[in-house]
C-alpha cells in the first residue's frame, strides 16, 4: 500500500515545466474571461423567489441576486480574467475571475436543473489556484514545484470523463450501448428546437448499426481516458476524438458542452509551444519584402 | 489568431524549490474530495457525481406542458425558453410536485405567469398536462395522456 502511494506521490509531485502551469492559467483565464464576457447572467434578475433553488453554497441566498450585483460579478470577473491572460498579478487576478465565474455558474444551476456544463472546466482549473506564479511561456526546463498542478488537472479531467461513462453502465449496463438507447435520444434531438440541425441526427437514428456503434465508442473512450495519465502520447487523440464527439452531441441534441472541450485541450495538449513558432513565423513574415 | 507576442514575453521565472506540505495538503484534498464525490455520485455543486445521460431513453417519451388559463375563457401555453433566463429550465420543478402541498404548487405556478401578467394578461390559474410522444413515428404528434395538475391563483 505505501508503495502505491509513494508511486502515486511520486508521479503527481514529479518535476514539470512552467511553461505548462502558465499555459494553463493562461488558457483557463481566457476562457473565464470569455464566457464571462458573453455570459447571459444578467437574465436571471427579476426570476421570482419561488424559482430559486440553489445548490450547496449557494443556499445561503434567499434568492436571484440584483441585477446590479449580477452585472457587477461579471464585469469584475471578465476584466480580472483579461487581467490574468496578460499575467498580471495572476495568482490573485486568476481567482478572482474564477470566484466571479464559479458564483454567477452557481446561480445559473440556482434554476432547479444542475448544469454539468462548466463543472470539468472549474473543477481541473482548481489546483491552478494554489499553483506557483509562472509568468513566462518561456521556462521549459523542469522544476520541482511546475509539475503538480498540470499534473492535478489531468488527474480531475481523466476522471472526470472516466465517472462520466462509469455512470452509464452503473445505471444501465450495458444496454447503454445495446438497446437503441441513444437511436431515442437522437430522436428526442430531432423533435428538438435545440439543435442548429436535424440532419445528422435523423442519419443517425435512421442507420441502427451507426447509433449503435457511436453508443459502444462513446462508453469505449469514456472509460478508457485514464490512459491519459500514463501515456502522453495518447492525449492529442483523446483531445481530437472528444473535441468531435462534444461537437456533434452539439449538433445533434444542441448542447453546448464546448467548456469541456477547453478544458481538455488547456489541460492536455502543451498549446503555449506554438508561442515560438507563431513568433517565428511572425518575425519572417515582417522581414520578408513585400511581394504586392 | 496571436499576431504580436511581445506584451507575454517576460524574463524566465526563477527556479522553485519542492512544493511545501500546506500545498501537497490542498492537493491531496482536493483531489480526494473529486474521486469520493464521482465514485459515490454526489452531487454539491461544482463538485459532482458526473450522471450524464445515465437514464436508458425508449421509444416513448412523456413530457409535460405548463398552460396559463386566461380570464377570458382562453389558454396560452408557457414557453419556458422565451421567458427571461431565470425562468429557464424551471419547469423541472414539476417532478417535485408529488411531495409539495397545494400551497407551495400555486406560489410556483403564480411564479411562471408572473411574466404573463406582468404584459397585463389576466391569468386565473395554471393547467400541467403530460403528453406522450412516440419518437419512432416522426409524423405523429404528441398525444395528451392526462391532466397532472391545476395550481395558481386567480
Amino acid at each position: 500500500m505505501t508503495g502505491v502511494l509513494n508511486r502515486i506521490d511520486g508521479w503527481l509531485f514529479a518535476a514539470g515545466p512552467a511553461s505548462r502551469v502558465w499555459g494553463l492559467r493562461t488558457g483557463f483565464a481566457a476562457v473565464f474571461t470569455v464566457r464571462l464576457a458573453l455570459g447571459e447572467y444578467r437574465g436571471l434578475a427579476g426570476q421570482p423567489a419561488a424559482l430559486f433553488h440553489p445548490p450547496s453554497f449557494w443556499r445561503a441566498l434567499d434568492q436571484m441576486p440584483s441585477v446590479e450585483v449580477l452585472t457587477a460579478v461579471q464585469v469584475v470577473g471578465a476584466v480580472l480574467g483579461f487581467l490574468a491572460v496578460l499575467s498580471w498579478r495572476p495568482r490573485w487576478t486568476f481567482a478572482g475571475a474564477f470566484f466571479c465565474f464559479v458564483f454567477l455558474e452557481g446561480l445559473v444551476g440556482s434554476r432547479v436543473k444542475i448544469s454539468h456544463n462548466e463543472v470539468l472546466l472549474i473543477l481541473a482549473a482548481v489546483p491552478i489556484l494554489a499553483a506557483p506564479v509562472a509568468v513566462s511561456w518561456r521556462a521549459r526546463d523542469d522544476e520541482p514545484a511546475m509539475g503538480w498542478p498540470p499534473r492535478a488537472a489531468l488527474t480531475v479531467v481523466a476522471f472526470g470523463y472516466f465517472f462520466t461513462g462509469l455512470g452509464k453502465l452503473r445505471e444501465a449496463g450495458l444496454s447503454w450501448a445495446t438497446s437503441d438507447n441513444l437511436k431515442w435520444s437522437l430522436a428526442a434531438g430531432v423533435r428538438s428546437t435545440k439543435p442548429p440541425t436535424d440532419a445528422i441526427a435523423q442519419f443517425l437514428v435512421d442507420h441502427d448499426v451507426l447509433a449503435n456503434g457511436l453508443a459502444f465508442a462513446t462508453l469505449a473512450v469514456e472509460l478508457s481516458f485514464l490512459l491519459v495519465l500514463f501515456r502522453p502520447r495518447s492525449r492529442p487523440w483523446f483531445a481530437a476524438v472528444v473535441t468531435s464527439f462534444h461537437l456533434g452531441i452539439y449538433l445533434t441534441l444542441g448542447l453546448d458542452y464546448f467548456s469541456w472541450v477547453a478544458a481538455v485541450i488547456i489541460v492536455l495538449l502543451p498549446w503555449e509551444d506554438l508561442i515560438p513558432r507563431i513568433q517565428a513565423r511572425s518575425a519572417k513574415r515582417a522581414m520578408s519584402p513585400s511581394t504586392s | 489568431m496571436i499576431g504580436d507576442t511581445r506584451a507575454i514575453e517576460t524574463t524566465p521565472d526563477p527556479v522553485r524549490g519542492s512544493p511545501s506540505w500546506p500545498v501537497r495538503a490542498f492537493v491531496y484534498a482536493f483531489l480526494a474530495v473529486f474521486l469520493v464525490c464521482g465514485a459515490l455520485e454526489i452531487e454539491h455543486w461544482p463538485l459532482t457525481g458526473f450522471r450524464l445521460y445515465t437514464e436508458l431513453r425508449t421509444e416513448e417519451r412523456t413530457s409535460t406542458r405548463v398552460i396559463a388559463l386566461l380570464a377570458d375563457g382562453g389558454s396560452e401555453e408557457i414557453v419556458f425558453v422565451d421567458l427571461p433566463f431565470g425562468y429557464h429550465s424551471t419547469n423541472r420543478l414539476l417532478s417535485d410536485f408529488p411531495d409539495m402541498t397545494q400551497a407551495e404548487r400555486d406560489e410556483i405556478c403564480d411564479a411562471w405567469v408572473q411574466p404573463l401578467r406582468d404584459d397585463g394578461v389576466e391569468v386565473v390559474g395554471v393547467r400541467v398536462d403530460e403528453y406522450l410522444t412516440h419518437l419512432g413515428e416522426p409524423d405523429r404528434s404528441p398525444e395528451l395522456s392526462r391532466e397532472l395538475y391545476r395550481c395558481g391563483t386567480s
